[in-house]
């Protein structure tokens, strides 16, 4: 038999085994550790904004010509959930600052009563991307504001930063007309600034059909680098032609982000292609069967998504190249 | 040669099963209770420690039925149904206590169709009574202002009228959910005072798109059951609205595609988000009915999460062709 | 690397983890502080706080089931906890080492050698066990025991010495006797090594219990040797390696295995070659002793009827506490939420307020920086049984979904008319009122005019606009102006006018419709007298701490109106 003090294999082997297991716990204390107490996260977290209290400085608030048919209701980001439920996120994803809503009656006498709700979002491109992410079919009402529309028993419209909607609780002409002397009694009574949203203007009026104006926040057409893209339908021959632009910081932002549009579609099986065209670094590509048109002019990106002939993509681009340049001036 | 004494000792089969046996026993003796205590102990002693209970409500003998009525008149769709189904006695027996789970999530008319229809309440009342049923609550926890909620929906005066019990939810009536089978939600606060005291459960369910889990329907409807801020729940929403359809065994579920809301749900607003789908489903498969609403709202199953995990979770079929569904016109 | 090289380096690494853990027992975001560090897991892996938790409550707290773990490795190893985990296993054994390492190998054998004292630790944990409704194991856990230690005595002491480890100096009363236990069970290892975990531990005692079934143990390979006790006199455990092995007293320190020339000391799966035995015999006599005293004690402590009509209005629990009989058996006394509360005011109860409470904590509004701050919900979130609900800071305050149950009520504020200045002394003093953090404030005030004895009525020999003059010089100059001194006519029936200064014959006053020459007119001394709203108050003890009277305040907080015990109430709410 043998004495030896030096550690034999399997005493080795179980000490190191042993040493890890140590690390391993070290580790899951050191992640342990990211997971606040809740003690602690409290003190971190901004005090919240309670439900349904009552500012003096809302626009619902002041006194209106139509009798209140109940108290003036606030949401923030945190309580925003409460009052539409699921459709938050679609608020909150944009920029949501926060709602403010009331009932209000029609006439002194009678149930009726619509609900008003005032979005602000911050800034005028944010309420109109949630106002055209909600888009219903519906006449226009450009005289109420450049983008409204109503329906059989609503009126939706951006001012400024503001995303309004009317609601009313059945459908009738006197409702809507009372509701639009509301909306243009609550635009006066709220002025706004900042900048308009010069986007609208960027696209050619002809062939564009109306009220189809979008603005796209996040994630455009699948590709995570398209943020606050707007798009436009054009009625060419039979077809409906998507053309999308969007306004970034400089010149050669623009032209990095068609270039790495370019690089996405192809990485996604798409194939380039070479048409001739007047419009200089204009990328098309072929892809799913559809054709995509991108180039910039300027800080302005623009392009055609999703057209099922090349030429007529071709022919939207031109239209569009050629006004954005009328524009550039 | 060595001395007997020198030998190392070596154990006999028998010795070594037995101790691993005992070792084995002991293990198993511990985890076991240490698992029985953790599920007892899961509560704390203090005003919330009664916990959730959610017996299965359902009838037996009546698994995976289906009807579907064309009609643009929810009452009469409502009885037709009942009637195909073989009468609503079937589900209902004297002196049964019945909670209907209606959707009350938004103080908005019955115009705009993102509530349970008022109509279709009042008709679901009358029913029960007819058979006999003691009480008839309706319940549902919109977390914004309930009173305001039940009143501008019309179901207020629709509960009233048809004679059965409003119960508005209150602080002091939620309870941390404990069932097994809770995992998201365990210990998550559930209204549990209609609950009390029930022995019937049906859930009447507007059919909603529905901007975070694609479709509000029979299934989606239990989120209302939940307290607590459960907006935090959406992160993961289809996995929730799967383990609330995995607990809540329903009687029976309605899900009213009379107007349906196709875009811009589950709030809506304007009639220019509905559809005249002039269909009402009742069905005791929460899933299957689902199923047929999704086709209604024009949805790809495969994008509707929540349904395709229910089916996996045997909680009832998707393909309601396969349980024979009547389809009746009125 | 040898296994007794891994086994210091496993001590070393919990006794790091364990002060660390006592390190950053304060709230905040930097990584010194509690951040999400799991400050409980050592308590949690102790299966002895599991245990007792299971018998007084007949459940198991979220966390404890690591005590499973631990037990789990012990019915396959042994009580590797006691020679590789334990903080204050290692602490004694340094200190044995220290004291017995030079020694010669004689005297160490001696020291080393099996006791049959060491079945005491079996009889005290079946007495711990004993008491059913009560959890008393934390009084001599080892883990409960070195927490309490280092954050009542330890830590407190090291910031007297300007080491910044929590906000400032920090006081505890009723820790004398903490310090004896620690100085014992540190210090009895010059006497003998591991003292503490050979006669003493009750969790060694049922880690010791388990080792019975281990599946591998230490023991010796072969039942002839040299004899030259080598093993012997490096044994923590004293369990007679060289003899008939004690296998519930081997800690696994493993020291024989190297120290013995012919390698016969193994880790093995058979039982050693010279003999085992497994648990020394307490003979059913003490053993039944033992759990008669267990069963007995508590039930015996609450004769006193401290959970019935002989409450204890001082024993202010800690916001979220649960009822008393519920706190009692889940409180383990591990001092953890002493150590966080921020403002100092969680504080040990002594003897005096009755030995089954002993260490448990209670609100001490005298001491501390303040009282129970509103944004606050530590103690809850770091209380290991649950003891101190972990409260949502909605539910303690009442918002949100909580409106209706209301606030988390710790106690009420009674105002001792008898100190309080304003009403006793007739001095002005509103601090408790405006200290009152709730709202709207639980503390009022009633205004009571108390004329001036010192000063007779004064006849107005002419006035003008704010100003009366007196014919006669009799005032002390602009004693008047401190805002609390009024006057009122005695001759026309009016309110009472705020004097804003004084010379020697005249006053000025704040309003412009004063008196009219020739009035008389008293000097009066205003005063708000400060009473509680007990529907508003909860019992936060701010006013108490904030009180200018500093000995017995003249307004304390007792117990009256708690959320936690619905018979305490005072008022319906």
């Amino acid at each position: 038999m043998t004495t030896t003090k030096t550690p034999q294999g399997l005493e080795k082997w179980l000490g190191w085994m042993i040493l890890l297991l140590l690390m391993g716990i070290a580790a899951g204390v050191f992640k342990a550790q990211y997971e606040l107490n809740p003690a602690v996260a409290i003190k971190a977290a901004p005090p919240v904004a309670p439900v349904g209290s009552t500012n003096q400085g809302s626009a619902l608030g002041k006194s209106q010509k139509l009798p209140p048919a109940g108290p003036l209701e606030i949401f923030t980001t945190d309580t925003l959930a409460d009052k539409i439920n699921g459709k938050a996120d679609l608020y909150l994803t944009n920029g949501f600052v926060r709602l403010e809503c009331r009932r209000f009656r029609l006439a002194d006498a009678g149930q009726e009563w619509f609900e008003v709700f005032v979005y602000d979002m911050g800034e005028a491109r944010r309420a109109f991307a949630v106002y055209s992410l909600q888009q219903r079919s519906g006449g226009r009402e450009p005289a109420l504001a450049p983008h409204a529309y109503q329906t059989e028993n609503a009126l939706y419209l951006v001012h400024g930063q503001y995303y309004l909607e009317i609601i009313a609780s059945f459908s009738s002409t006197t409702a809507l007309d009372r509701m639009k002397a509301f909306a243009a009694d609550w635009i006066q009574n709220t002025p706004v600034s900042g900048p308009e949203l010069q986007e609208a203007e960027l696209f050619p009026a002809a062939r564009r059909v109306e009220n189809s104006l979008k603005l796209i926040g996040t994630d455009a057409f699948g590709y995570e680098g398209f943020r606050d893209i707007f798009t436009a339908e054009y009625r060419m021959g039979a077809a409906n032609l998507t053309a999308f632009l969007s306004l970034r910081p400089t010149g050669p932002e623009a032209e990095k982000l068609s270039d790495e549009y370019r690089k996405f579609l192809l990485a996604f099986g798409g194939q380039a292609l070479n048409p001739a065209t007047d419009i200089p670094g204009l990328k098309a590509v072929n892809i799913l069967d559809t054709y995509e048109i991108v180039f910039s002019r300027g800080r302005i990106l623009a392009g055609v998504h999703g057209a099922e002939d090349l030429q007529q993509a071709l022919e939207l681009s031109k239209n569009l190249y050629e006004h954005l340049g009328r524009h550039e001036k | 040669m060595k001395n007997e004494n020198q030998i190392r000792p070596c154990l006999s089969r028998r010795e070594c099963l037995v101790r691993m046996g005992k070792a084995g026993g002991a293990l198993f003796f511990l985890w076991a209770a240490g698992f029985w205590l953790r599920k007892r102990g899961a509560a704390l002693p203090s005003d919330t420690a009664e916990g959730v209970s959610w017996p299965d409500f359902s009838v037996p003998g009546l698994s995976g039925k289906l009807v579907a009525v064309t009609s643009g008149e929810r009452a009469k769709a409502l009885e037709r149904a009942l009637q195909a189904l073989g009468g609503i006695e079937k589900f209902i027996r004297p002196g049964d206590r019945v909670l209907l789970k209606v959707n009350a999530a938004f103080a908005s008319p019955p115009l705009i169709g993102a509530t349970t229809h008022p109509e279709l309440l009042a008709e679901m009342i009358r029913l029960c009574r007819k058979a006999g049923a003691d009480q008839v609550l309706v319940a549902d926890n919109p977390i914004n202002d309930p009173a305001a909620c039940f009143a501008l929906t019309g179901m207020e005066a629709a509960v009233k009228a048809a004679g059965g019990r409003l119960v508005l939810p209150r602080a002091s009536d939620f309870k941390p959910l404990l069932l097994p089978g809770a995992e998201r939600l365990a210990g998550w606060p559930v209204f549990y005072e209609p609950f009390k005291n029930i022995n019937k459960l049906i859930g009447l369910a507007p059919l909603k798109d529905h901007h975070r889990s694609g479709a509000s329907m029979t299934m989606k409807n239990w989120y209302g059951l939940l307290g607590g801020r459960r907006n935090i729940l959406h992160q993961d929403i289809h996995q929730t609205i799967l383990e609330l359809a995995r607990m809540i065994k329903p009687t029976l579920v309605v899900l009213d595609g009379t107007t349906a809301m196709m875009q811009n749900g589950p709030t809506g607003g304007s009639l220019a988000d509905l559809k005249q789908a002039d269909t009402l489903i009742v069905s005791t498969d929460q899933v299957a009915a689902d199923a047929l609403g999704a086709s209604i709202l024009e949805k790809d199953m495969q994008t509707l999460g929540f349904i395709r995990l229910a089916e996996a979770a045997a909680v009832g079929t998707a393909d309601y062709r396969s349980l024979n569904p009547i389809f009746l016109s009125v | 690397m040898t296994i007794i090289t891994v086994r210091r380096i496993s001590q070393v690494f919990f006794l790091g983890l364990f002060f660390w853990f006592c390190l950053v027992m304060t709230i905040g975001e930097a990584f010194w502080q509690l951040r999400g560090w799991p400050v409980n897991w050592l308590i949690q892996l102790d299966p002895l706080v599991g245990l007792a938790f299971a018998i007084t409550t007949g459940g198991l707290h979220p966390g404890l089931w690591w005590g499973l773990l631990t037990l789990s490795l012990t019915i396959l190893l042994g009580r590797f906890f006691c020679g590789w985990v334990c903080p204050l296993g290692t602490l004694n054994q340094f200190i044995g080492f220290c004291a017995h390492g030079r020694k010669t190998l004689a005297r160490r054998v001696a020291l080393n050698r099996y006791h049959p004292a060491q079945g005491i630790k079996y009889l005290l944990l079946i007495g711990f066990l004993g008491s059913i409704t009560s959890l008393q194991t934390g009084l001599l856990d080892p883990l409960p025991l070195l927490h309490r230690s280092m954050g009542l005595i330890i830590t407190p002491l090291l910031e007297y010495t300007g080491i910044p480890i929590s906000s400032g100096p920090r006081h505890y009363p009723n820790t004398a006797l903490i310090g004896l236990i620690l100085g014992l069970a540190l210090g009895m290892n010059l006497v003998v090594p591991r003292f503490y975990c050979r006669f003493v531990c009750p969790l060694g005692a049922l880690f010791g219990i388990f080792s019975r079934l281990a599946l591998w143990r230490m023991g010796k390979a072969v039942k002839v040797c040299p004899d030259c006790l080598q093993c012997e006199a490096c044994c923590e455990g004293a369990c007679n390696p060289s003899a008939e092995f004690r296998t519930s007293e081997c800690v696994l320190c493993m020291n024989c295995r190297p120290a013995c020339g012919p390698a016969l000391m193994t880790f093995q799966s058979t039982p050693s070659a010279g003999g085992e035995i497994l648990l020394p015999d307490p003979g059913r006599r003490r053993f039944g002793l033992a759990l008669a005293t267990g069963l007995s004690a508590v039930p015996l402590l609450r004769l006193e009827g401290s959970l019935g009509k002989n409450w204890d209005p001082d024993k202010i629990r800690p916001p979220g506490s649960l009822a008393e009989a519920a706190f009692l058996a889940r409180c383990l006394k591990c001092g953890q939420c002493l150590r966080i509360c921020p403002t100092n005011i969680i504080q040990p109860s002594g003897l005096a307020s009755g030995l089954e409470a002993l260490w448990t904590p209670v609100l001490n509004f005298r001491m501390g920086t303040s009282g129970c701050q509103l944004n606050c919900i530590a103690c809850g979130h770091v209380c290991p049984t649950g003891a101190i609900s972990p409260l949502e800071l909605d539910r303690k305050l009442g918002r949100g979904a909580y409106q209706e149950q209301g606030p988390i009520r710790m106690g009420l504020a009674f105002v001792d008319q008898g100190r309080c200045l304003p009403w006793a002394m007739n001095r002005p003093c509103i601090v408790c009122q405006e200290n009152c953090p709730v709202s709207p404030k639980a503390i009022q005030t009633q205004v009571h005019f108390q004329p001036v004895p010192d000063i007779p009525a004064l006849q107005i020999a002419s006035a003008n606009a704010a100003t009366l003059v007196f014919e006669n010089e009799g005032l002390q100059g602009q004693r008047l102006d401190g805002g609390d001194y009024y006057c009122r006519s005695l001759t026309n029936p009016a309110p009472a006018r705020l004097i804003i200064n004084n010379t020697g014959n005249s006053l000025t006053l704040a309003a412009t419709s004063a008196p009219a020459a020739g009035e008389r007119i008293e000097i009066l001394l205003r005063l708000q007298r400060p009473w509680v709203e007990p529907s508003r108050c909860i019992g936060c003890g701010i006013c108490e701490h904030e009180c200018p009277v500093q000995g017995r305040r003249a307004i304390r907080v007792t117990a009256e109106n708690e959320s936690r015990e619905k018979d305490h109430a005072l008022i319906r709410i």
